[in-house]
């Protein structure tokens, strides 16, 4: 086994056993920062994929800022930091549930890929490669991002704006 | 392969040992001695080797056994592991940012080309950023499992100051790529060697004026230092890191002095030419009126690596006098000049310099 | 100028730096454990608040807007990473005779993100002391800190 699949396996293994330690401790908190090796090893995987710019973006929007969001919100409230998470039986059935339909929505992602083989050489720079796309082929989508963004920041900040309110 | 692993290693090695621990040991006494000066006074020069006492230098070596020969004190209250892994956060994210810092050309050493760099990333500049924002985590751990109202109330102001700051920083560094159009940090560096009119050089400061003036304050911000140390206030609520002694509270100084050599490095690479010198081409000077000086490449090696480790130790003086120069903010000044003056300044430097460029 | 096994070796080396970096730090704390004393007392161990004895719990309730500001980061954390891959090809899209064309469609992708931080300033959530009509006068003078 070269150094390579090593380290594949290292950085999988991470991800995947973080993850569960986020699905099954009770602790609210712990797992907040046991999702910040979750992500990171989800960094490393796309390293090891030849996604530079992606690697680093994934640290920069997940770790530096949506999981600081995640442990800010449960940090400012009170009591929350050290609640015990105790999951009843109807939720265990619906968190279930919805887990087994986004598992089958992905593997059915996965399997009408198809997964080409590029016989391309492998871009130089990620970064102006991804910046070409979003401003040719991809452009809709990427405008629509920003729509989707303003959306979902105006809607958290009226819910915030109203919990504050109501103290 | 081998030689090649055997290189970036001893880099690492020489980046850590030679540059950033020396440099940041130095600074905790040169922080003392002139913050004494500006002061009037004559700061740390009681520590004496056999009468020996060089300016009080040996203070240094003084702290360093006096900070590890104290007590080792985990609070009773605390969340062990997380109180204990806190302060190695805040150093790794201080330290691995310099990582992708360029601090000479490529050397040639036995027909093989050696980048002064220990590593370069093509994403050079998210690099900088992505692990810029983990230095939040050292935060929020400490003043999270400290179980202490006042190491909560620090966290809290640090997270806000420090996300508020890293968004300035961001925009600030978009109009730098723009200028050069890359994200690695080499192709900066390699950019700002040339010249107006063979006199000015291209420096960032030149080419991205606001961009500078947005950063320094905003990185500033990010060190939690004077006058950005809401999160720590000495006078008032102590901090994040109250609860902490010993040696893991010397690991939290010692990070933050790295993050200003670390600082200084970033503002010297991408807004005072990096390792560049004025009219210095490969074969020595040129100059705007076509006069030469020839050199040898030794010279103009050694030369440059030499400007680069200057310019770092200009910008450390630089953040020490803003440091004891000026008092502290308050917060809602603090989050007032981040995101309703700086914010859109940045917004604005980033559409100017796009319309510049497009005109 | 760099292959994929280039850049994957570049952040191997990173990956070293880091191991290199959290060693420093482990082998201080080891060396100081050998000199250091241990000797807890019922003083050392209590809650430091400057010798007062510690009233309720730390987790108090903070002010909210700490978690607004966190929400309009996000927002602009997310946006900057946008205009990184843009700021790299748009001198490239000049040269091409392109750059009215993608600086438009920059222009459209901030302004719709700026819209949001306009919202944000005109509602007041960019203001620390906006909480001023909740309380009395005399407080409000003061300022709401938190």
């Amino acid at each position: 086994m070269d150094i390579k699949t090593l380290l594949e396996l290292m950085f999988g293994l991470l991800t995947v056993a973080s993850a569960i330690w986020v699905a099954f401790t009770p602790k609210l908190l712990h797992a907040g920062f046991s999702l910040l090796f979750t992500f990171f090893g989800v960094a490393g995987l796309y390293v090891m994929l030849g996604a530079d710019f992606l690697a680093a973006v994934q640290v920069l929007v997940y770790i530096g800022g949506i999981l600081v969001l995640l442990l800010f919100g449960i940090l400012l409230t009170t009591a929350m930091p050290t609640a015990e998470l105790t999951v009843g039986g109807t939720r265990r059935g619906q968190g279930l549930a919805l887990g087994m339909l986004l598992l089958g929505l992905l593997l059915l992602a996965v399997f009408r890929a198809g997964w080409p083989l590029s016989m391309n050489a492998l871009p130089e720079t990620t970064a102006s490669d991804i910046g070409k796309g979003f401003m040719t082929t991809w452009l809709l989508p990427f405008e629509v991002a920003s729509i989707l963004l303003l959306g979902a920041m105006l809607g958290a900040l009226h819910l915030a704006r109203r919990a504050g309110e109501d103290q | 392969m081998l030689t090649l692993i055997l290189i970036s290693l001893a880099k690492v090695v020489a980046i850590l040992l030679v540059i950033i621990l020396p440099l940041a040991t130095l600074l905790t006494w040169v922080e003392r001695k002139q913050s004494a000066v500006m002061q009037d006074r004559l700061g740390a020069n009681r520590a004496d080797i056999l009468g020996l006492r060089v300016w009080g230098l040996f203070n240094i070596i003084a702290d360093g056994i006096k900070s590890f020969s104290k007590e080792d004190w985990v609070p009773p209250f605390a969340n062990r592991f997380l109180f204990n892994i806190a302060p190695f956060v805040g150093l790794f994210a201080a330290m691995v940012t310099f990582a992708v810092i360029p601090f000479g050309p490529p050397i040639h050493i036995a027909g093989q080309e050696i980048a002064l760099q220990v590593a370069d990333l093509n994403v050079g500049f998210l690099y900088i950023l992505a692990f810029g924002s983990m230095g939040v985590y050292s935060v929020v751990l400490a003043g999270w499992s400290s179980n202490n109202k006042y190491a909560q109330l620090g966290a809290m102001r640090g997270i806000s100051q420090m996300i508020s700051y890293e968004v300035v920083l961001g925009l600030a560094l978009v109009g730098v790529v723009l200028v050069h159009g890359s994200v690695r940090l080499p192709d900066i560096v390699a950019g700002q060697g040339e010249h107006w009119f063979g006199w000015i050089p291209k420096w960032g400061v030149f080419t991205q004026p606001l961009a500078f003036l947005l950063f320094l304050p905003a990185a500033i911000a990010e060190t939690k230092r004077v006058p950005f140390d809401i999160p720590e206030g000495e006078s008032e609520i102590i901090g994040y890191n109250l609860e902490y002694s010993g040696a893991k509270f010397a690991l939290f100084l010692l990070g933050e002095f790295i993050e200003i050599v670390v600082l200084s490095a970033l503002l010297a690479t991408l807004f005072f030419g990096g390792w560049q010198v004025p009219w210095l081409a490969d074969s020595g000077f040129v100059f705007g009126n076509g006069a030469t000086v020839e050199m040898a490449p030794l010279v103009v090696t050694v030369l440059r690596i030499a400007s680069f480790l200057l310019k770092v130790v200009f910008f450390c003086w630089l953040q020490l006098l803003i440091r004891w120069t000026l008092p502290r903010f308050r917060f809602d000044h603090l989050l007032r000049l981040g995101w309703r003056e700086m914010l859109p300044l940045a917004l604005l430097n980033v559409v100017v310099t796009a319309f510049v460029m497009l005109s | 100028m760099q292959s994929m096994q280039g850049m994957q070796f570049a952040f191997g080396v990173v990956l070293m730096f880091m191991v290199m970096g959290l060693l420093i730090g482990i082998v201080a704390l080891t060396l100081s454990s050998f000199i250091r004393p241990h000797n807890p007392t019922e003083q050392k161990l209590q809650i430091y608040e400057c010798g007062e004895e510690p009233v309720g719990s730390p987790w108090m309730q903070f002010n909210n807007r700490f978690y607004t500001v966190a929400l309009v980061f996000i927002l602009f954390d997310v946006e900057v990473v946008f205009l990184f891959p843009w700021a790299v090809i748009f001198n490239d899209f000049i040269k091409q005779g392109l750059g009215a064309f993608i600086f438009a469609e920059m222009a459209v992708f901030v302004g719709i993100l700026a819209l949001g931080l306009v919202y944000a300033w005109a509602k007041g959530d960019l203001e620390w002391v906006r909480t001023r009509r909740f309380m009395k006068p005399a407080a409000a003078r003061k300022g709401g800190v938190a």
